[in-house]
């Protein structure tokens, strides 16, 4: 009984027990526990998670570039190492040597030329003749076998007294006795391919004929074999495009501000002149772009206030909804700002991109990439930017640096469809970045500006249309 | 293309709050309950008003079982987020959130005496000196308590835990990590010890001298 009014007592003067309100310290409590529930995920993990569609993009980019680079050096190692390229010249100095059988005055191997002398010749030689130049290229043996195989049924057509008569008396030229030579066998089997290893490489012969001399003579020269140029090409480019980029502060009280920009898209365009200097493929041109990036934020705050006659409490009749009575008093009103802020920051300027390149051929298509940078003279800029206590405040051009010449190194990579001779689509990726700041502080002209200093990201995707140009010709063609 | 805007919302919360007396007296639990649905819809100011509303009950709770200041805080803060991090496990239909709370502030305060008194001895009061006797049933909260911490600790816990705060000595086992009759030999020797310290007359006690006390 005791024992049972012992533990009611104690029930009754501890259980219900209220503390006294120590509003310093509740308030520090409160903070503690808000802290701990918020518990937030740390910047470095939530940004590096966050993987841009910018950086997804210029990811992809070093990826693709990785594996041009690594296609096109497979490339160079086949091309160099193919047979073909030495048939290929085999089959030319073939071909050659069957044109010195036609008649004064023709050089080339053009099928029409080759039919327009058909009167003096015989027809199968005309289908020979363009079957063995269509057989021009760089292919397996068959193509050396086939050709070889041709010159001797060609050969054998021709008599001595179906060739042209300037050229009956010249009996000393190396390409007719090659031709001759391999008449003899013209009725035996197709050369092995031992045979043709050692026969020595032929030579292109110029032949100058002179106009009107009947008995014209072939005249060597020599000379003319070491100094016979590749013709040289140029190309204009032009092309246009959209422009994305991000930014991110490199100040260390403003870093955090830093994953409020997002990506965003603006344009860009202009002309390349693509140029080969000293072996190797350049460009240069000029330009225009902008770059936006877009700033998207939310600010939420509080305030509090008194209301000194507030209404407390109201008292309504059940039955017919009448009010009965209404208190007032004092109430705290608390009030909550929540602001959502989207602007878009822009800079712009004019362009001159500089670019070493590799380009690897596949039938009509090219491969490339370039490696090189822009030198961007900035025109105009706009936008807002973060003070360290989180808000914003609006710049323009005149807060930016006022060396208005910025360096951006980029990477290219392109691919191209050469859809006519002088004509290519091209399209296009390059990455790249920039440093931009503004002044110090005392130089900003909004005062509630702080200085800055940051790096754009850029990624440029464009397509454009190349012509290109023949500079100069062989010093050996008329 | 590039469309800014600045969006301002603004949102004001009147305290009190007001309700509509429907002839009826409106229930403290009422605005309790309100203040549980608007913490887990993710208010902040009602999770603020929880808490303090909760603070005085949950303060008082934890200084019966932590009586350094210090570490009441730190119980207080544990306590807190545990009891945030869990209210969507609050039943209503079970109980008042405030019982629900301080279960759990007990809990804390409980098992931080237990880390604490692993790293350190920790000794009962020492029975203060009374001048004169004084009627147990009149002291109030913080003097009965303070009366009481010259129980042995272990009894202490287990005579407040029983008495006070309403464990059953199963829930306390589990707690203290003891059997139940341990508990219920604990509770037992506790009230001997009140018994021993304090006169009956009815329903009123008075408090013997110290000096009376020592002579038995």
């Amino acid at each position: 009984m005791i024992m049972k009014w012992i533990e009611d007592l104690l029930k009754s003067k501890l259980s219900g027990s209220k503390a006294a309100a120590d509003s310093a310290k509740d308030d520090a409590l409160w903070n503690k526990v808000s802290s701990g529930l918020s518990a937030p995920v740390p910047e470095v993990a939530r940004s590096a998670g966050k993987l841009t569609g910018l950086n997804w993009a210029v990811l992809g980019g070093a990826v693709m570039f990785a594996s041009v680079m690594g296609i096109g050096l497979i490339l160079d190692e086949d091309a160099s190492n193919a047979p073909g390229a030495k048939l290929e010249e085999t089959s030319i100095a073939s071909v050659t040597s069957v044109e010195a059988l036609t008649p004064a005055g023709s050089s080339t191997i053009a099928s029409e030329s080759q039919a327009n002398q058909a009167d003096q010749m015989d027809k199968h030689v005309s289908a020979d003749i363009s079957v063995s130049a269509s057989d021009i290229a760089p292919k397996p043996n068959e193509t050396a076998v086939a050709l070889d195989s041709s010159l001797p049924s060609i050969s054998s057509r021709m008599t001595t007294s179906e060739m042209p008569s300037p050229l009956k008396e010249s009996t000393e030229e190396p390409s007719v006795n090659t031709t001759r030579t391999d008449a003899n066998h013209a009725n035996n089997l197709p050369p092995t391919e031992s045979a043709m290893r050692k026969a020595p490489p032929l030579q292109l012969l110029p032949i100058f004929i002179s106009d009107g001399n009947v008995e014209g003579q072939a005249v060597l020269q020599k000379s003319e074999f070491a100094e016979r140029v590749k013709p040289r090409h140029f190309a204009l480019r032009a092309y246009g495009g959209v422009t994305m980029s991000d930014f991110k502060y490199k100040n260390e009280e403003l870093l955090m501000f830093s994953d409020y920009f997002h990506t965003a898209s603006s344009a860009a365009g202009g002309i390349v002149l693509d140029f080969e200097f000293k072996n190797q493929q350049m460009s240069i041109g000029m330009g225009w772009l902008d770059y936006a990036q877009r700033l998207e934020f939310e600010h939420t705050w509080q305030t509090e206030d008194v209301h000194p006659e507030g209404i407390l409490s109201v008292e309504l009749d059940p039955v017919s909804g009448d009010t009965l009575s209404v208190q007032t008093g004092p109430m705290l009103v608390t009030s909550t700002h929540h602001r959502h802020v989207r602007d878009y920051n822009h800079w712009n300027g004019a362009v001159i991109p500089i670019e070493w390149r590799k380009e690897w051929l596949i039938s009509r298509w090219t491969l490339g990439a370039g490696l090189g940078g822009q030198l961007l003279f900035r025109t105009g800029a706009s936008g807002k930017s973060f003070r360290a206590a989180g808000t914003v405040a609006e710049f323009d051009d005149a807060d930016l640096s006022r060396i208005r010449m910025a360096w951006s190194p980029t990477a290219r990579l392109y691919i191209g469809y050469q859809f006519q001779p002088e004509w290519r689509l091209d399209a296009s990726l390059a990455a790249g970045f920039q440093r931009m700041g503004s002044l110090q502080s005392e130089e900003l002209t909004n005062p509630s500006l702080a200085p800055w200093n940051g790096q754009l990201r850029t990624l440029q995707i464009s397509a454009g249309v190349t012509r290109f140009f023949e500079l100069s010709s062989s010093k050996g063609e008329d | 293309m590039w469309i800014a805007s600045e969006i301002d919302t603004l949102d004001v919360i009147q305290e009190p709050i007001v309700h509509e007396l429907m002839g009826l007296e409106v229930e403290r639990s009422d605005s309790s309950g309100y203040l549980v649905q608007r913490c887990l819809e993710g208010d902040a100011l009602a999770q603020r008003g929880l808490f303090d509303e909760l603070l005085p009950y949950l303060k008082s709770a934890v200084r019966r079982y932590i009586w350094s200041e210090t570490d009441v805080q730190d119980v207080l803060q544990e306590a807190f987020i545990r009891i945030f991090r869990n209210l969507h496990q609050f039943d209503r239909s079970k109980g008042q959130v405030q019982t629900w709370a301080t279960k759990i502030a007990v809990n804390a305060a409980i098992t931080f005496g237990m880390k604490e008194s692993k790293h350190k001895a920790m000794e009962h009061a020492q029975e203060p000196e009374i001048a004169e006797p004084e009627v147990l049933a009149q002291l109030d909260a913080e003097a009965l308590l303070h009366r009481l911490r010259a129980l042995p600790r272990e009894q202490y816990k287990v005579l407040i835990l029983h008495a006070v705060d309403g464990y059953s000595h199963d829930e306390i086992a589990a707690l203290l990590d003891v059997t139940p009759l341990t508990s219920r030999k604990r509770l037992s020797r506790a009230k001997q010890w009140i018994v021993s310290r304090f006169d009956l007359e009815g329903r009123e006690m008075i408090l013997k001298k110290t000096n009376d006390h020592e002579m038995d």
